[in-house]
């Protein structure tokens, strides 16, 4: 890579995860019933409800935990959650909007050039690792930011945390 | 409390120590065990009532190993004995398994997985003692689940703090080489070879796919398949040879197909033939995967300057092409004499580039989800030549279905939600009683 070259990067948020508690019962048989767009999965006891806009999908269990998942940033995942709890209040449930916390942001990021993985995790011990018989990418993990950053040989990272 | 009388009958000493077991108290002497008094055998009720209890968990003796914990010493004993092991691995798996074994997360899982933890100990050690060693081995010979070994090797290091250096491919090749069954014993003179001679050519094989993108971030024991088998054919490229494949020669060499191996064998000789375009005697020969075996020992010779030449060719090639289409494009917009065409996001340099662009990685990532963007500094990226060698799937990226592009919403979170935007997520009473009355002729149907 020539060191004057100025080029910025695309850093493309791709899925925020957020979770929040409803602080009530939630019936999950009528949410299937009189939701529309509802998965009901009986044997791992969840529903799942996609909302159109914003484009998230809702893990609902029956304890009033619910996991949202799909949004493009965290203004979008919060939209969404609350559009989740009011779609449950109109079903008739005593729904309250608590709790809630954005969980793992994954964005996406492509370097101009091609990596070498093990060049790179012999020079970025002990905070990179590289097992190409488990995984064909690097990872290198940012403690004090609790993040994650998958490296791929063709230059694309993958963030995680 | 009983209290001992005087010193020991025996010795003499005055060491005499109180021995609790379960239902009878001991004076021991310290220095020669004799026993010098005993407590009562049985006890009344009431006595009972106030005597402690003492809890195997609290006894003095030391606890034996459980019977996973033996079987688990057994198994790295009998790995580290096949696979000939110096004591020094040996010893330090036995201690990591210990360590390991004993640990929360391992102690009450499943038997497949304690099975596992075995061989993953067996791994560090070799790889702390730099001695290489492939997973699949160990997984092979424990008849292990592959998933399940991965699982537990990354909750071993994990749990564990463990820092384990990767193994360097250039020194499993010689181990892989041997385990080939190509002795003049075991298969005909035609196809036998010395694994000496087998390794050092493949060694040269394994820089020369590893300069040129076929190793990274792929896995290791296809490549060396491969790579071993193009080492057989181009030590003797007689036609016996060259008429045998790949799944054949494996099968005479009596060792197992990885299935990737073969997608592997075609890009290293794709590689070759477009080096072995480079040597001036080969100029006017037609080269294809099948006979550039004939021409391998000359191109590996000459690999350094064969490469340097064929990227500078590359360049050039692709310097003339870029020259022409902007002509071509200056000449077309003199004729239409509208404006100049302002490009913000990359495009692709040319479409008679033979490999693949990197700018072809940014702009599909570009085309799909908008989040926070950064704007590019397309120009001076333009300018950039692709390199001749990339990773093969930036060379044949698998064809993706377009993401819908998806309206960037300008929301910041605490919006007033309308109801009307709630009911087309909520079933009318009609339809719900719709849905009931079909899910009940279903139940009578089935």
């Amino acid at each position: 890579m020539e060191s004057d070259n100025d080029v910025a990067l695309d850093i493309i948020i791709t899925n925020v995860v957020c979770v929040f508690r409803t602080r009530c019962h939630l019936n999950l048989r009528k949410i299937a019933l009189e939701g529309t767009n509802v998965i009901y999965k009986r044997d791992v006891g969840k529903v799942l409800m996609k909302l159109r806009k914003p484009r998230i999908t809702a893990s609902i269990w029956s304890s009033g935990k619910v996991i949202c998942t799909g949004a493009t940033s965290e203004e979008e995942a919060k939209l969404g959650a609350r559009r989740l709890a009011r779609s449950l209040q109109k079903l008739g449930f005593k729904v309250k909007f608590t709790d809630f916390k954005v969980v793992n942001v994954l964005a996406v990021c492509t370097m101009p050039f091609e990596i070498r993985l093990p060049e790179f995790t012999k020079s970025n011990r002990p905070l990179a690792s590289y097992e190409p018989e488990l995984h064909p990418a690097a990872s290198y993990r940012i403690k004090n930011l609790k993040a994650t950053l998958q490296v791929f040989s063709t230059g694309s990272i993958t963030v995680t945390g | 409390m009983m209290q001992p009388s005087g010193p020991c009958p025996e010795c003499g000493s005055s060491q005499i120590v109180e021995d609790s077991l379960y239902s009878q108290t001991q004076f021991v002497c310290e220095d020669c065990g004799a026993v010098v008094s005993e407590g009562l055998l049985t006890t009344t009720l009431s006595e009972e009532k106030h005597l402690n209890e003492v809890k195997f968990s609290r006894l003095p003796t030391e606890k034996q190993p459980g019977r996973g914990h033996i079987q688990g010493l057994q198994r790295i004993r009998s790995l580290c004995r096949i696979l000939r092991f110096s004591s020094n691995i040996e010893e330090s798996s036995e201690v990591l398994f210990k360590k390991a074994y004993y640990h929360p997360a391992f102690l009450s899982t499943h038997t497949e997985k304690k099975e596992a933890l075995a061989g993953c100990c067996v791994l560090v050690a070799c790889r702390q003692n730099d001695w290489p060693i492939t997973m699949g081995t160990i997984s092979y010979l424990l008849q292990a689940n592959g998933e399940v070994m991965h699982k537990v090797y990354t909750e071993l290091i994990q749990k564990l703090h463990l820092e384990t250096p990767p193994t360097d491919l250039t020194q499993l090749i010689e181990s892989h080489c041997n385990s080939f069954n190509l002795s003049p014993s075991s298969c005909p003179d035609l196809f036998s070879e010395d694994t000496t001679r087998l390794a050092k050519r493949a060694s040269e094989l394994l820089e020369l796919a590893d300069e040129t993108w076929l190793v990274t971030g792929r896995q290791p024991v296809p490549i060396l398949t491969a790579v071993t088998y193009m080492s057989w054919l181009s030590l003797r490229p007689v036609v016996s040879r060259l008429n045998i494949s790949l799944i054949n020669f494996c099968k005479i060499a009596k060792v197992p197909v990885p299935a990737p191996a073969s997608k592997r064998l075609i890009e290293l000789q794709d590689v070759l033939c477009k080096l072995g375009q480079g040597l001036p005697w080969l100029r006017g020969v037609k080269l294809d995967r099948k006979s550039v075996a004939k021409y391998t020992e000359d191109i590996l010779k000459h690999r350094g300057i064969l490469l340097r030449q064929a990227m500078r060719k590359y360049e050039e090639e692709w310097e003339n092409e870029q020259k022409c289409s902007s002509v071509s494009l200056s000449d077309s917009e003199e004729d239409v004499q509208g404006p100049p065409l302002k490009k913000t996001k990359l495009d692709e340099p040319s479409e008679g580039a033979a490999s693949g662009d990197q700018d072809k990685g940014v702009s599909s990532n570009t085309s799909g989800h908008k989040g926070k963007e950064v704007v590019l500094n397309s120009e001076k990226k333009k300018s950039q030549c692709p390199s001749l060698f990339l990773p093969p799937c930036l060379q044949n990226p698998h064809p993706r279905r377009e993401r819908e592009v998806v309206a960037e919403l300008d929301v910041f979170g605490d919006e007033e939600i309308l109801d009307s935007e709630i009911d087309m997520y909520i079933r009318t009473p009609e339809e719900v009683q719709a849905l009931c009355q079909a899910q009940a002729k279903l139940t009578k149907s089935s």
